[in-house]
């Protein structure tokens, strides 16, 4: 029985791609790990030093595999430095701690046909997506852009499972994703994206114009898109009266974590809503993909972990 | 532990109700879809009539349910009762992503078709509906699980199996399809 976050030890370190390994979790206790549903992924909590490194990774071992879990890691040199520690430091036999699955990508049960377009490590939430589907018999469909077939993940594995379900796309032989064959399903067709920010922007602008309902679009990125102006600004807590600054480059969020204001969160890219505030006052630059324009006019919130201020003074109900 | 995990089934289907966000009293046009289908019986027809000019010609087909010989302009399809309850089902399945549904007609008329579109894919939010006449309301006895009609103003009824009186509540539910009734005793 676990309670609070689980402890895991390093099994095992395989090379997917070039840039990508995988990794196997065991528990420390021996005793079988939750089951998680297609699409879930954990947060890994790792000591590096004085920093305390937590970061969120899609499972790919089979949602009813209890007895390890198994997580798939780009190192990115750009990254703020959890990848290339994952790639640098863990060995065999290490022990983190990770939470429980968690799963805010999750498949709808209202499609009729599931389509899938992943661009690079963002394959990784599939990989879970596709093994409930085929359990339970239902057609889904996998497009697959990788620059080659050596840097792309899963490759093997993903045509020995499901050889007609796939179609893999790589630029370096000219062969490019596109939106384009979305406008040609039939009614109850459910599009999934997960890659880079402007990938997953590009095809959401798609489909939305191919006439796709809302509920029928669903993405999932890793990381938020890259804003160049993250300005300061100030905050005043309703509750308490208390005035907090958020200095430029820092996120609301971060900034009342720092205070030690117990606030909620979870993704830290804007995208599921775990961390949404109440503002009382002042104008909001939303700069979430939770949100539709919609609920932001109705609603008085904001997702603090990305969306910032446009005037320079917001008044929260904290 | 590997091996078979019971499946869980997640009800969720939308059921065309006398409160539903679906009913309107006339159609309207839904620019983000890039086709229309409009299905009426004989009574819904006007409410098609009205809006066709809306939509452009090569944006839409219209099923005009038993009647013949009628056609009110191009792209319309006069299907006879008996055809189109052995075609409903591949009419709807057939449409592509992006299709705005629209049904006019009778409660019964229109709860069918609601029903199969809604199992074919669309969402409540691509269909549209305009009931020419009364719609239907029922209540759910949970003292004996029976579904019975009521009249849209009735507040409290009878159960007719049990005989129970029932306040009729505003929870729809979709699993009983009926409000749910809470029993009470008449003093």
């Amino acid at each position: 029985m676990y309670f609070g976050n689980i402890a895991v030890r390093v099994g095992a370190i395989q090379q997917e791609t070039a840039t990508i390994k995988r990794f196997r979790l065991f528990s420390v206790n021996g005793e079988p790990l939750p089951i998680f549903g297609g699409g879930a992924h954990i947060t890994t909590i790792v000591k590096n030093g004085d920093e305390l490194l937590e970061r969120h990774y899609s499972l790919v071992s089979p949602p009813l595999e209890r007895n390890f879990y198994e997580i798939a890691i780009r190192r990115d040199d750009q990254s703020r430095g959890g990848s290339v520690y994952w790639h640098d430091q863990m060995k065999v036999g290490d022990e983190l701690e990770v939470t429980f699955p968690k799963n805010h990508f999750a498949l709808s049960y209202q499609a009729k046909h599931y389509v899938f377009y992943a661009a690079g490590i963002g394959i990784t939430p599939f990989i879970t997506m596709m093994s409930d589907l085929k359990r339970e018999g239902k057609t889904f469909e996998l497009h697959y852009a990788a620059k080659s077939k050596e840097l792309c993940a899963f490759y093997n594995e993903l045509l020995a499972a499901y050889p007609t379900e796939c179609t893999f796309y790589f630029s370096e032989e000219g062969n490019k994703l596109s939106p384009e064959g979305m406008q040609d399903y039939l009614i109850g067709t459910h599009v999934y994206f997960c890659g880079p920010p402007s990938m997953v922007q590009q095809f959401t602008e798609a489909a939305r114009e191919y006439g796709y309902s809302n509920k029928s679009i669903h993405f999932e990125v890793f990381a938020s898109k890259t804003f160049e102006e993250m300005d300061p600004f100030q905050v005043v807590l309703k509750k308490s009266n208390k005035i907090i600054e958020v200095p430029e480059g820092e996120t609301l969020l971060d900034t009342l974590l720092g205070c030690g204001i117990d606030a909620r969160y979870s993704c830290k890219v804007g995208g599921c809503g775990s961390c949404e505030i109440e503002v009382v006052e002042g104008d909001v630059d939303h700069r979430d993909t939770f949100y539709s324009e919609e609920e932001r006019k109705e609603k008085q919130i904001m997702i603090p972990c990305i969306s910032r201020a446009r005037s320079n003074r917001l008044v929260i109900n904290l | 532990m590997k091996g078979k995990v019971k499946k869980m089934s997640l009800y969720n289907s939308p059921r065309l109700y006398d409160q539903s966000k679906t009913i309107v009293e006339s159609f309207s046009v839904n620019e983000s879809k890039r086709h229309f289908l409009l299905i009426a019986d004989q009574d819904g027809i006007e409410k098609v009539r009205g809006f066709l000019p809306s939509l452009s010609q090569d944006t839409y087909h219209f099923y005009s349910v038993g009647d013949t010989e009628c056609a009110l302009a191009l792209n319309t399809t006069p299907i006879s009762q008996q055809d189109f309850e052995m075609k409903r089902s591949e009419i709807l399945s057939k449409q592509k992503v992006g299709t705005q549904l629209y049904i006019a007609g009778k409660w019964k008329f229109a709860e069918k078709i609601f029903t199969e579109a809604v199992a074919s894919g669309f969402s409540e939010e691509e269909i549209q509906v305009c009931i020419q006449g009364p719609k239907e309301r029922y209540t759910y006895c949970p003292s004996c699980y029976t579904l019975s009609a009521i009249h849209p103003e009735d507040v409290e009824s009878q159960c007719p199996k049990c005989g129970v009186m029932l306040v009729i509540s505003k929870h729809y539910s979709r699993v009983r399809k009926g409000y749910l009734g809470y029993p009470y005793v008449k003093q």
